[in-house]
């Protein structure tokens, strides 16, 4: 399909010419981050809370980075979006790829198509990561296996496309960390909020 | 070159930047931008429905806000980038300015750089990042300068 | 463990990460600066004042350096556990920098007037890149992260030393051949667009009497 040519490579040009950190880094940060919040909450569902908000607040502010750099690069991605099916195919191609280098894919689109997949094989906010067993005696009880570490993601993605009034809910549900073998964010459009494309979003 | 003026507009109307960008434009008291920013603002956004062109929902070939793009007067230009995600990047100059489009979109990248990425900086509120209004100048230093913005 | 041999972790290669491409031994630094801004603000939220919030960034780096020196000791294949400050010190400033950062630290000094201080100083100091700190948190260094992780390495390493982050104004040419705006020696790490830093991050390392008087012992 053109647009899925097109987002991968608009992604793989922008990705270039990114400045680079260091990966490892890069998860240690976020693994800081998530020790401090569950040292402060306990409760894995209150840091799962909390991750999808401070993912939120990340994403309302990466969108118009990907959107800037996009458009000074010369990428007509704007007229591209004229369904969800291609917004998703930014979200996956672009903003997975300039952000964090990796390549999620876009699927699983339900009837209505009003939500879809992406599914990630590489986690770079999980690099070292464990969780512990069940019944692990150093929480206190808490079962960790609750916590969803990668929740920071189901955030981004509904902060970000909020900021181009598309109302989503997002979920993780499947996670490497868990024993999936990928990691699997599902998006649910809600709502087409005011000011936005309303009849260009046709239901297919 | 002549460029005058930059003023940002947050997605309420709200004027969070306004900037002199080289030492012949005019000075412009804080109440005053108030009114500019707010005034351009509304202007924006009635100009689309007065356009004897209306286009699909109001949005532009961009996927933004349709409005005013450029207003051409005797002795200013004045050029605005609505982006997609509500704000107004404004730039003034002098007749025969080039790049105007580029600067401004130039800015936006800066902005997503120096104000969104700086923890003390609130979303919507006045831009007071010292590395925003540092790489502003910066990028009118080289435009001014004629270097070719490559990136 | 309860989970199967295969995906355990301890078993698995302490590799960049699946070894798949290069690509995945980074990310964008604007992942980085976002991540790294919502911890600021988080502990912004739940300090009292500024030093609070400098020591939270600090102990944020804490746990961080204690995993780094594990790392990168492995991985630059020291075999032997370095005993002297110095050694260390240069451990510090060429492995563990160039292992987060891409790059050696830009210098390493000792003090004059302190025989238990060292600095390290970095031109282009990754968590502060995009930070603004405006005039009423005063000297908040936004690099206090980065000193919590050189305290983290230091101490997991045996050499306590208290680490502090300090913004100095940079001489007039200190920086080599960086005056063309790409910052030069350093390009790896400036963003295109932002204009070359006018200060340096100072890491100033005080050590602990005990780590003192154990290296002037071994100096005999």
């Amino acid at each position: 399909m053109s647009s899925k040519m097109q987002a991968s490579q608009a992604g793989q040009a922008l990705w270039s010419k990114m400045p680079k950190a260091n990966a490892e880094l890069f998860a240690l940060t976020y693994g800081s981050l998530v020790t401090e919040l569950v040292r402060d909450y306990e409760d894995p569902i209150e840091v799962n809370a909390q991750l999808d908000r401070i993912g939120h607040s990340i994403g309302v502010r990466c969108v118009d980075e990907l959107l800037s750099k996009a458009d000074v690069a010369g990428m007509g991605l704007a007229t591209q979006c004229q369904n969800l099916r291609d917004t998703a195919e930014v979200v996956a191609k672009v903003g997975f790829k300039m952000f964090l280098g990796v390549q999620a894919e876009v699927g699983g689109f339900s009837q209505d198509q009003r939500s879809f997949s992406i599914y990630l094989q590489d986690n770079p906010l999980a690099t070292f990561v464990e969780l512990p067993a069940a019944g692990d005696e150093q929480y206190n009880g808490d079962d960790l296996r609750k916590l969803k570490y990668s929740n920071l993601y189901c955030g981004v993605i509904r902060g970000a496309l909020e900021q181009v009034n598309l109302k989503v809910e997002c979920n993780i549900v499947r996670d490497t960390l868990k024993g999936d073998e990928v990691n699997e964010i599902r998006v649910e459009l809600k709502e087409v909020l005011a000011d936005g494309a309303g009849d260009d979003y046709k239901e297919e | 070159m002549g460029f005058l003026h930059l003023f940002i507009v947050n997605k309420s109307g709200g004027l969070i930047l306004h900037r002199s960008l080289s030492s012949a434009a005019p000075q412009i008291g804080t109440n005053e931008w108030l009114r500019i920013g707010s005034t351009f603002h509304s202007l924006h956004a009635i100009a689309a429905e007065a356009s004897p062109v209306k286009l699909p929902n109001n949005k532009n070939s961009n996927g933004a806000q349709d409005g005013i793009e450029q207003i051409e007067g005797g002795g200013v230009i004045l050029k605005c980038l609505q982006t997609r995600t509500g704000i107004k990047f404004v730039i003034t100059a002098e007749p025969g300015t080039s790049d105007l489009d580029t600067v401004l979109r130039e800015i936006y990248v800066l902005y997503s750089d120096c104000a969104l990425k700086d923890p003390f900086y609130e979303l919507e509120m006045p831009i007071r990042c010292e590395l925003f209004t540092n790489s502003v100048d910066s990028l009118m230093k080289r435009v001014v300068a004629g270097e070719v913005m490559m990136r | 463990m309860s989970r199967s041999s295969s995906n355990n972790i301890l078993d698995r290669p302490l590799g960049r990460v699946g070894g798949r491409s290069t690509d995945t031994t980074f990310v964008s630094l604007s992942a980085f600066a976002y991540i790294y801004s919502e911890l600021v603000q988080y502990h912004q939220s739940r300090a009292a004042s500024v030093s609070e919030l400098e020591r939270r960034l600090e102990s944020a780096g804490y746990g961080v350096g204690l995993k780094v020196l594990e790392m990168t000791a492995y991985r630059t294949k020291e075999m032997k556990r370095e005993i002297r400050l110095m050694s260390i010190l240069h451990f510090v400033s060429s492995s563990v920098w160039k292992s987060l950062f891409g790059r050696s630290a830009d210098s390493l000094e000792r003090s004059i007037d302190h025989a238990d201080e060292y600095m390290i100083i970095d031109y282009e100091p990754i968590a502060s890149t995009f930070v603004s700190v405006p005039t009423d948190l005063g000297q908040l260094s936004a690099d206090a992260y980065v000193s919590g992780i050189i305290a983290g390495v230091l101490d997991g390493a045996g050499f306590a030393a208290r680490v502090t982050a300090h913004n100095v104004k940079l001489e007039e040419g200190e920086r080599q051949g960086g005056g063309s705006g790409s910052g030069g020696g350093a390009g790896g790490n400036a963003v295109p667009g932002i204009p070359p830093r006018k200060n340096k991050a100072v890491f100033l390392v005080k050590f602990s009497p005990e780590v003192l008087s154990r290296d002037a012992a071994l100096e005999r």
